[in-house]
């Protein structure tokens, strides 16, 4: 047996899906012509990827239209800037929010903070607004790699 | 950053084909929402195959695809086409693809106490022709079953890079752009979902021998 690291599996996989460059694949052929053990690996390899089922999805004509028109009804449904509907929608709440705080006449008034409730409520919602991106995108759960 | 197309399958390269894109493309850029359907008409089959090659679930890939072109639609104005449509529907839905499955692995740590059959794909989505005969349909169910039960356990990215390589014979550089990732880091995941499925075919030959 004659196996380096020219012929490792992964290098192997790599030559029956034709991904090694011409030098890389010239000196595997080259090994494997002298390499019994290697040439039974592949055929092993090839053989079984190629029992490897590739099952295909048919759709049908009318399945297909169906799809086409329900998605084209939606793009028109769906605002083009949803960031922005977005914004807007929690601006208004905001908004609300702080008409709600407002003191009345027969509640003693605390003069109005810069940094008061309100802010703060605004500021919680834009940080909400980012966590709808993120489970939306799970870039967050990405770079934790906890679930590769 | 250099942009690549996907020219494996040819459908994607045929020039009349491209020109009926160009074409579709304005006309969907100026309002026309025919065009548009259109546009979704063409991609729909490879892309709705895609997801579900990727999710195992006809309604999901449904849901993802539809995903994907309307995030196509919201882009119409920015979209510069240095890439091909068709390339752009794959990227996004392979990028959908496997934030749906790493959500869905996420939902079945928490939620641990859901049973193991409950994971297991609806066998009517896994029939690929309802027109086709009941002896067909069960084979292609048996084969899509056993294919999806080992895909299932394969971790998202490996899992997108089997089923592009091999399945939609999609070429690493490609997958690579496709997905974000580095050449090296594509090649170790397919060597990884290759051992995987070569682990599970020999033990299923060796339980039915």
């Amino acid at each position: 047996m004659n196996r380096d690291k020219q012929c490792s599996e992964e290098q192997l996989v790599l030559y029956h899906y034709d991904e090694l460059s011409s030098a890389e694949r010239q000196a595997l052929d080259v090994h494997l012509n002298t390499c019994s053990h290697c040439r039974t690996s592949l055929e092993e390899l090839q053989a079984s990827l190629a029992a490897i089922p590739r099952p295909e999805l048919q759709i049908s004509k009318a399945r297909k239209l169906q799809f086409a028109e329900r998605v084209t009804k939606r793009a028109q449904r769906r605002p083009k800037n949803y960031r922005a509907a977005w914004g807007g929608a929690l601006a208004t709440g905001a908004l609300v929010f702080a008409m709600f705080l407002q003191p009345t006449e027969n509640v003693v008034t605390v003069t109005p903070n810069p940094s008061s409730i309100p802010d703060f409520e605004v500021i919680e919602m834009l940080d909400m607004l980012q966590d709808l991106d993120l489970l939306k995108d799970l870039d967050l759960l990405q770079e934790m790699g906890q679930l590769r | 950053m250099t942009f690549v197309d996907i020219a494996v399958t040819g459908r994607y390269s045929l020039p009349m084909r491209r020109d009926t894109e160009k074409i579709l493309l304005d006309q969907a850029r100026s309002g026309q929402e025919r065009a548009f359907a259109q546009l979704v008409d063409l991609h729909s089959e490879r892309i709705i195959s895609l997801a579900w090659r990727l999710v195992g679930q006809r309604d999901e890939a449904e849901d993802i695809a539809q995903e994907a072109f309307l995030r196509f639609h919201r882009s119409l104005s920015t979209f510069r086409g240095d890439s091909s449509i068709g390339t752009w529907l794959y990227r996004t839905v392979s990028r959908l693809a496997i934030d749906h499955l790493r959500r869905e692995r996420l939902r079945r740590k928490i939620f641990f106490f859901r049973s193991a059959d409950n994971d297991q794909p609806d066998p009517l989505d896994l029939v690929s022709d309802k027109s086709a005969s009941p002896q067909e349909q069960l084979l292609a169910q048996e084969t899509g079953q056993h294919m999806q039960q080992v895909l299932e356990k394969l971790p998202p990215q490996q899992k997108a890079v089997f089923v592009l390589r091999h399945l939609e014979q999609m070429p690493l550089k490609e997958i690579a752009y496709t997905l974000g990732l580095k050449e090296g880091t594509v090649k170790a995941h397919l060597h990884r979902a290759v051992t995987q499925f070569r682990k599970e075919f020999r033990e299923e030959r060796e339980e039915s021998a």
